[in-house]
């Protein structure tokens, strides 16, 4: 995303996004939880409202079930299970219009992988729409949704979420199914 | 740059400077002089009387600023290393403006340091420009505006800026009103260090204790990350650029009105790259940052004396704050998070 189009207008209208790569574009590593959680608008008029950003994070990472010691714990410190639900914290924070989510289950084990999977339905439950970019189509059948599969910068016609796997890999391939 | 639990930060400040202190010793042997006396004299020299921490305190106030300024840039992800020209750049402003004032002393120090810091900014401006625009690494630029700024000062001290009543190549004097007076008779120390150290605070301040440094933090530590979060990242890393030149230019104003009075050529003796230095020893912690700014400032006060005392040439012990920040840096390495 960097570099291309432009981050705050999509943000400004309502999108939410999660990165491909969580450590480098999803969050700030170094920083801790709650400090990741108030970006990128931390609360405190004069100085930082330190105790609200720690009631937030509580609040968010209680509700997604976050395994961390503290709101204090630096982000880098977590499993990338649990950073990818810290991501989606904060992206959904803000009951966004539309939520982009690049890949957002690579390397996650199979129980966070569902967790984000679930984090993102109940969001277009509260009304949002979602675009999940995904290379796996066992995981795109899993949202119930329309598929259009990517090939050579082509955009296929929409497929129906019970579209078989073997069929999908066709489409993937530039096969004609 | 990560923050450091402040033990590791202690244990670190301690084996550098004893390995300081050890080089310092090991160069006294090789000039054939006692180290105790060496050290001695350096210790008087830069904190053994008011006259001497005076000196330190002179010294320490473009220090300490630059090293502000370097502190800023490096935490937030600009690495503005032309604070030198920057710091010129404050001490134009202030020579030029300075001698307009007779009246007024308090005005006409707001004015000036105004527009030295005005200038500061202004001189980084055409690197954040190209920077953000065409690209070009900031490294590049603001060390190479050092050297327009360090032609521009010896053109204008030749020229327009040249005293009319004087045949050296220097400003006309600030008047005596304007200039910072010493705060206690028998030491040259004035109200510029606490302009300094208050500076110190307050940027720690905004940096650890602010939206907008926690802003600047995350921009500083993670660019793409901060980006893609959808912080104005454009915005502040202008806004970085600007700071830490306006107070490098302030280090220059200061300079002018509280210490020479005047500007001529050469000006700086590298207060814009000593700053760096104290920036990396103190690891961009605006508190640390200032100690080292101090520290570095006392080697310099307390070289001269143990030159005078001893006959250690005072060059030798310029090699102690490089030595410092190579243990500090060698220490750091390889940590993830550590950087610059």
């Amino acid at each position: 995303m960097p570099g291309h189009g432009d981050p705050l207008a999509f943000r400004a209208a309502g999108g939410a996004f999660v990165p491909a790569d969580r450590r480098e574009e999803g969050l700030v590593a170094a920083l801790s939880l709650s400090e990741n959680l108030a970006l990128p608008d931390p609360p405190g008029r004069l100085f930082l409202d330190r105790r609200a950003m720690r009631a937030h994070a509580e609040e968010r990472l209680a509700a997604l079930g976050v395994k961390a010691s503290s709101p204090a714990a630096s982000a880098g410190s977590l499993s990338g299970g649990n950073q990818q639900k810290v991501v989606l914290a904060r992206e959904l924070a803000d009951r966004p219009v539309l939520l982009v989510a690049v890949h957002p289950t690579r390397g996650l084990d199979l129980a966070s992988a569902a967790a984000v999977r679930s984090l993102i339905l109940e969001a277009c439950g509260m009304g949002a729409a979602a675009l999940v970019v995904t290379a796996d189509p066992d995981e795109a059948r899993l949202f119930g949704a329309p598929i259009r599969v990517v090939t050579r910068g082509r955009l296929s016609a929409p497929c129906v979420p019970e579209t078989p796997v073997a069929t999908l890999g066709r489409l993937m391939a530039g096969v004609a199914p | 740059m990560k923050a450091e639990p402040l033990t590791r930060r202690f244990g670190i400040a301690a084996v550098a400077f004893a390995a300081a202190v050890g080089v310092l010793v090991g160069l006294a042997f090789l000039a054939g002089a006692s180290p105790v006396d060496a050290l001695r004299a350096l210790a008087e020299g830069a904190a053994g009387s008011p006259a001497a921490l005076g000196e330190t305190a002179t010294r320490a106030t473009a220090l300490v600023l630059t090293a502000l300024g370097a502190s800023v840039a490096f935490r937030a992800g600009v690495l503005n290393i032309g604070l030198e020209g920057q710091f010129l750049a404050g001490a134009v402003a202030a020579a030029a403006i300075g001698p307009l004032f007779s009246a007024s002393p308090v005005a006409a120090r707001i004015a000036l340091l105004g527009a030295a810091a005005l200038a500061g900014a202004l001189w980084v401006l055409p690197a954040a420009w190209l920077e953000m625009r065409r690209g070009v690494p900031e490294v590049l630029s603001t060390i190479l505006l050092n050297l327009v700024a360090a032609a521009a000062v010896s053109g204008l001290v030749r020229g327009a800026l040249q005293d009319p009543a004087a045949d050296y190549p220097q400003s006309r004097a600030l008047e005596e009103a304007v200039r910072f007076a010493p705060l206690a008779s028998g030491s040259r120390a004035t109200a510029a260090i606490l302009v300094a150290l208050a500076l110190a605070l307050l940027t720690a301040l905004v940096l650890e204790r602010t939206p907008l440094g926690l802003k600047l933090r995350a921009t500083g530590l993670a660019p793409a990350a901060a980006r893609a979060i959808g912080l104005p990242s454009a915005r502040l890393r202008l806004l970085t650029f600007a700071a830490s030149g306006a107070l490098a230019g302030l280090a220059g104003g200061l300079e002018v009105a509280a210490v020479t009075g005047r500007l001529y050529d050469p000006f700086s003796a590298g207060a814009g790259y000593t700053g760096i230095a104290a920036a990396l020893l103190g690891g961009s912690n605006p508190l640390a940052a200032a100690a080292s700014a101090v520290l570095f400032a006392g080697l310099g006060a307390g070289s001269s004396a143990m030159q005078r005392d001893t006959g250690i040439p005072g060059a030798l012990a310029t090699i102690v704050p490089g030595v410092l920040v190579l243990a500090v840096l060698a220490a750091r390495a390889r940590r993830p998070g550590n950087e610059p």
